[in-house]
């Protein structure tokens, strides 16, 4: 029999290597975990980019509140989700990618390139009613005016003081204007009435009505304060994937904050010097009222429907300066009482005008303006298709800024913002 | 000199030899897992090209210079290439390789909206 002694040595030290070598084993595997781990990271944000690309480029052919599944390069690789929902006048998009349990989530507000197609300083429809000018009226970019043309009137002791009538290329307009984009009519219409879909969160606004700041982020279900009376919104900071809606009034005092949040409702009106980034959308009337600073990206949006008993409008004071858009759709027209956005003196509109009846322009628009018909309004009389004082320059616009769609002839998106 | 107490057994060749064999066996397989884990995982050479081709990506998104390219880095070849992507013309393909010799150490695609069609 063979003696052990030697063996045990031996066996001992087998023991020891197999440990410092199983040390040295976990240690790699741990670190090569951590790498792994972190590169799929990045690879997982780089496909969430990549699907946010996709989500633009393909904007027309993915269906809204539907998670749409994508396989990037068609490797079964790079497998991600995505979601698009309207979100006033924009949109949203939502891009998942997952690996494991890691899971890089992210959402843009997403607009329309609106420098792609001609670049319009002012489209005013042909109603056989040529467009006077008077006072220090400038209108620089390509203009679209009725066949009767553009004159120099002479009104409340003033004459037109400028070189040029239009600095830019003159056409001759249509009847009526290009039609409005149908989807954005009909997708903010739905949100106005009690019916949510399955993905939003609804809360009665009586519960959250004393407190002080009320934040939702985009990754979350979307919150919905309702209520069927008139809401006041004071003293508060809203910021984020938030909706309110009133079958009433929604008045929104001066120490309130709204950033990315909407508001729906027959009437909204927004106290002198609100400070908001806010997309608002009344049925029958919005008020601006003095020094109010609507940021990029605010929406102004009267949507009409059926008939009513008042003139539909959107009013906007002295002093206000609004970055973004401001439409007025009206379904029906009544010519007895035709909707009207006035924009009053020393207002600073960036962005685009659209108004399907009548316009009241004071002030400076650095954009485009749409209107079937301008209105001036003196002290002593009431003038059509006239314009005083006013400046309308579509060239000042920055080529990066992002708009709404509201005709059909936009349709490449392009990234408003980052909301997460 | 001290005087052993007792005495002391030797061991004889075949124990010694087994004991050998085993040690050997022991210190084998150790250092082949050392150099197994020494080659596996992310080297300083796969750290160097990941750096390169997250240098690379970044600056062509940040630029837009989406154009074919390739740099050469000691041993290390980075290639990005523009590729079409098919189911759009708006959408290009940005690979970015890098190789040493054949040997491909690390890769990243992405897909983006090239200005023009912005």
């Amino acid at each position: 029999m063979i003696k052990a002694g030697a063996l045990l040595y031996s066996m001992f030290l087998v023991i020891v290597i197999a440990i410092v070598s199983s040390s040295f084993v976990l240690v790699n595997y741990y670190n090569n975990s951590y790498v792994i781990g972190i590169l799929k990271q990045e690879e997982l944000f780089r496909d969430v980019n990549s699907t946010i690309n996709y989500g633009l480029t393909f904007h027309r052919d993915i269906p809204s509140n539907v998670l749409t599944v994508l396989d990037l390069f068609d490797d079964e690789q790079h497998i991600t989700s995505l979601t698009k929902k309207t979100w006033g006048a924009f949109y949203i998009l939502s891009a998942e990618a997952q690996w494991k349990n890691k899971s890089v989530k992210k959402s843009v507000l997403t607009g329309v390139n609106i420098n792609e197609g001609e670049k319009v300083a002012l489209y005013l429809a042909d109603q056989n009613k040529p467009l006077s000018l008077t006072g220090n009226t400038k209108i620089v970019g390509n203009c679209y005016l009725p066949k009767a043309g553009v004159k120099r009137a002479y009104i409340e002791g003033k004459s037109f003081t400028g070189d040029k009538l239009i600095d830019g290329l003159k056409f001759y307009s249509e009847i009526t204007l290009p039609p409005i984009n149908e989807d954005l009519i009909n997708e903010n219409q739905k949100n106005f009435s009690y019916l949510i879909s399955s993905g939003d969160s609804i809360v009665d606004y009586e519960l959250v009505r004393d407190k002080d700041s009320i934040v939702n982020s985009f990754t979350s279900k979307t919150l919905i304060f309702y209520s069927p009376f008139s809401m006041v919104l004071s003293n508060k900071v809203i910021d984020g994937n938030i909706i309110f809606k009133s079958e009433g009034q929604i008045t929104v005092r001066s120490n309130t904050f709204i950033t990315s949040a909407i508001l729906y409702a027959k009437g909204i009106v927004l106290e002198d010097n609100v400070t908001s980034s806010v997309q608002l959308f009344a049925q029958d009337s919005i008020m601006i009222g003095e020094k109010c600073k609507l940021t990029y990206p605010s929406v102004i949006a009267l949507l009409g429907k059926g008939n009513t008993t008042v003139s539909r409008k959107i009013i906007i004071a002295e002093n206000v300066e609004i970055t973004g858009a401001i439409f007025l759709y009206n379904e029906n027209l009544d010519r007895q009482k035709q909707s009207l956005v006035s924009i009053g003196e020393k207002c600073k509109i960036t962005g685009q005008i659209y108004s399907s009846e009548l316009l009241e322009l004071k002030g400076e628009v650095i954009g485009g303006v749409f209107c079937q018909k301008v209105l001036l309004k003196t002290p002593s009389s009431i003038y059509e298709n006239h314009l005083m004082d006013v400046v309308i320059n579509r060239e000042e616009l920055s080529e990066h800024f992002v708009g709404a769609a509201l005709t059909e002839e936009l349709s490449h998106q392009r990234i408003i913002k980052w909301l997460n | 000199m001290v005087k052993l107490s007792g005495k002391i057994e030797a061991f004889t060749l075949m124990e010694s030899m087994t004991s050998i064999v085993i040690v050997m066996i022991a210190f084998s397989l150790a250092s082949i897992v050392i150099v197994n884990m020494s080659t596996s995982g992310m080297t300083r050479e796969k750290q160097n090209a990941y750096m390169l081709v997250k240098t690379m990506r970044y600056e062509s998104l940040l630029q837009d210079r989406f154009i074919d390219e390739t740099i050469e880095s000691d041993d290390l070849i980075i290639e990005k290439t523009i590729l079409d992507y098919g189911k759009s013309e708006d959408l290009k393909v940005l690979l970015i390789e890098a190789f040493k010799g054949k040997k491909k150490l690390f890769t990243t695609k992405d897909l983006i909206v090239l200005k023009q069609a912005k």
